[in-house]
């Protein structure tokens, strides 16, 4: 799963949210890493409610702007925890591995 | 005030997306991306809009790939017809704009001059219909130029200049027939196939545009250079595009179009042997090219219908 595909799920993980929010939470919990332009988080929306992975829960027109909130779907929410764990496996290996001095070099 | 004008701008780059994913989205995705913008933006940042024309490219090819190949065959061969018949009636718009501005000259004569209007009315005629997709008559008009051409050809040589004619009157009939035949057979498939939908009255603009800039703009010649120029590069990038998201419609239409250059090759080669004097690079090239963009067009389409789309049918869910 590519980065900007994970954060997209992972702001979906609060709740039903629209285009706008998910840029500003991607950025937020990215460190501001994933800065998705607005053509990138709809094409990458569009791909991913045809995988099944969010869905369009509603409609609304807030100041006169029309905004469409996604909510991630089970198949969405395993896949992005499938891809946390597997991260969290990498990330593992490494941590536990800089814990453990190497015989000979300490 | 800057609001409107970043909306405006935004609108021309999400032309690139398919017009039924704009349907379905475009209102969304403009809300956001003004949403994104703030307040004092008048430009679209670049990052942005190298995203929607990525976007727009993407969604079309997904939905190339998803869709029926024929109507997509029908299509191109509608935009080819217009082609075709704007650049006809640009002709026309030249012509009457150098006779406005510029009066007759010593070859003119009242019965040219009046036999003038007979194709031109044809032309317009032929124009509009291809355009609001009225393709049968398109087709009648189109069969009706070629006897018209040829006795207009014929009643203006023999008062004006006798003997003008190469080749004689077999020599005038194929020519006539050659430069009519891709207009007659591509309206030919349309009505078998059931028609086309229609255009916007806006394509009418560019015949005029063409003939107006032909009759006036000689500060910008050689012109023709360069469009013909453009032509081949926008040719090479149809086939490119065909091959690679198996969009087949620009290559289709521009093939139609590079049509009438192929059979002047072979009209030429036929009338006057093979010795290659009478062929011009830029007329051979987009000969050549409209080949293979009709073959891309044509690979592309097969490799698809063996392949299930995989993407999702742009428009839903997003």
């Amino acid at each position: 799963m590519r980065e900007p595909t994970y954060y997209i799920l992972a702001a979906l993980l609060d709740g039903p949210m629209h285009g706008y929010a998910i840029i500003k939470h991607a950025a937020k919990a990215s460190g501001g890493r994933v800065n998705l332009a607005v053509g990138t988080l709809y094409g990458a929306l569009d791909r991913l409610a045809g995988e099944g992975r969010v869905t369009v829960d509603r409609e609304e027109t807030v100041e006169g702007r029309t905004r469409r909130y996604y909510r991630l779907t089970d198949l969405g929410r395993q896949a992005l925890l499938a891809e946390a764990a597997r991260m969290h496996h990498a990330a593992g290996i490494v941590i536990r591995r800089l814990a453990t001095p190497i015989a000979g070099l300490a | 005030m800057s609001a409107a004008v970043l909306r405006h701008r935004y609108q021309r780059l999400l032309a690139a997306y398919p017009s039924d994913w704009r349907a379905a989205n475009g209102a969304v995705v403009l809300d956001t991306l003004l949403e994104a913008a703030g307040p004092t933006r008048r430009w679209p940042s670049p990052r942005e809009a190298v995203a929607l024309l990525v976007g727009g490219v993407r969604a079309r090819a997904q939905q190339a790939a998803a869709g029926d190949p024929r109507w997509r065959w029908v299509d191109g061969l509608h935009i080819g017809a217009i082609l075709l018949t704007v650049t006809g009636l640009s002709i026309v718009v030249n012509r009457t704009a150098t006779l406005i501005a510029y009066g007759v000259t010593e070859w003119d004569t009242p019965l040219s001059l009046t036999l003038e209007v007979v194709p031109a009315v044809l032309l317009l005629l032929m124009a509009l219909a291809v355009v609001r997709a009225r393709v049968l008559l398109a087709l009648i008009a189109a069969a009706v130029t070629v006897p018209v051409s040829v006795t207009i050809a014929l009643m203006l040589d023999a008062y004006v200049a006798p003997g003008r004619l190469t080749g004689g009157l077999t020599g005038l009939v194929a020519e006539t027939t050659v430069g009519a035949l891709p207009l007659i057979m591509v309206l030919g498939v349309l009505v078998k196939a059931g028609g086309a939908r229609r255009r916007s009255w806006a394509w009418l603009l560019l015949p005029v545009a063409l003939g107006l800039a032909d009759t006036f703009a000689h500060a910008l010649r050689p012109a023709g250079t360069i469009i013909g120029s453009v032509t081949l590069v926008v040719m090479v990038a149809a086939l490119v595009l065909a091959v690679a998201t198996g969009e087949v419609r620009p290559a289709v239409a521009l093939a139609v179009y590079g049509m009438p250059y192929l059979l002047m090759i072979v009209d030429g080669a036929v009338r006057f042997g093979t010795d290659g004097a009478w062929i011009g690079t830029l007329r051979s090239t987009p000969g050549a090219l409209a080949v293979a963009l009709a073959v891309a067009a044509w690979v592309a389409v097969r490799a698809r219908r063996g392949s299930a789309p995989g993407g999702p049918a742009p428009g839903k869910g997003a």
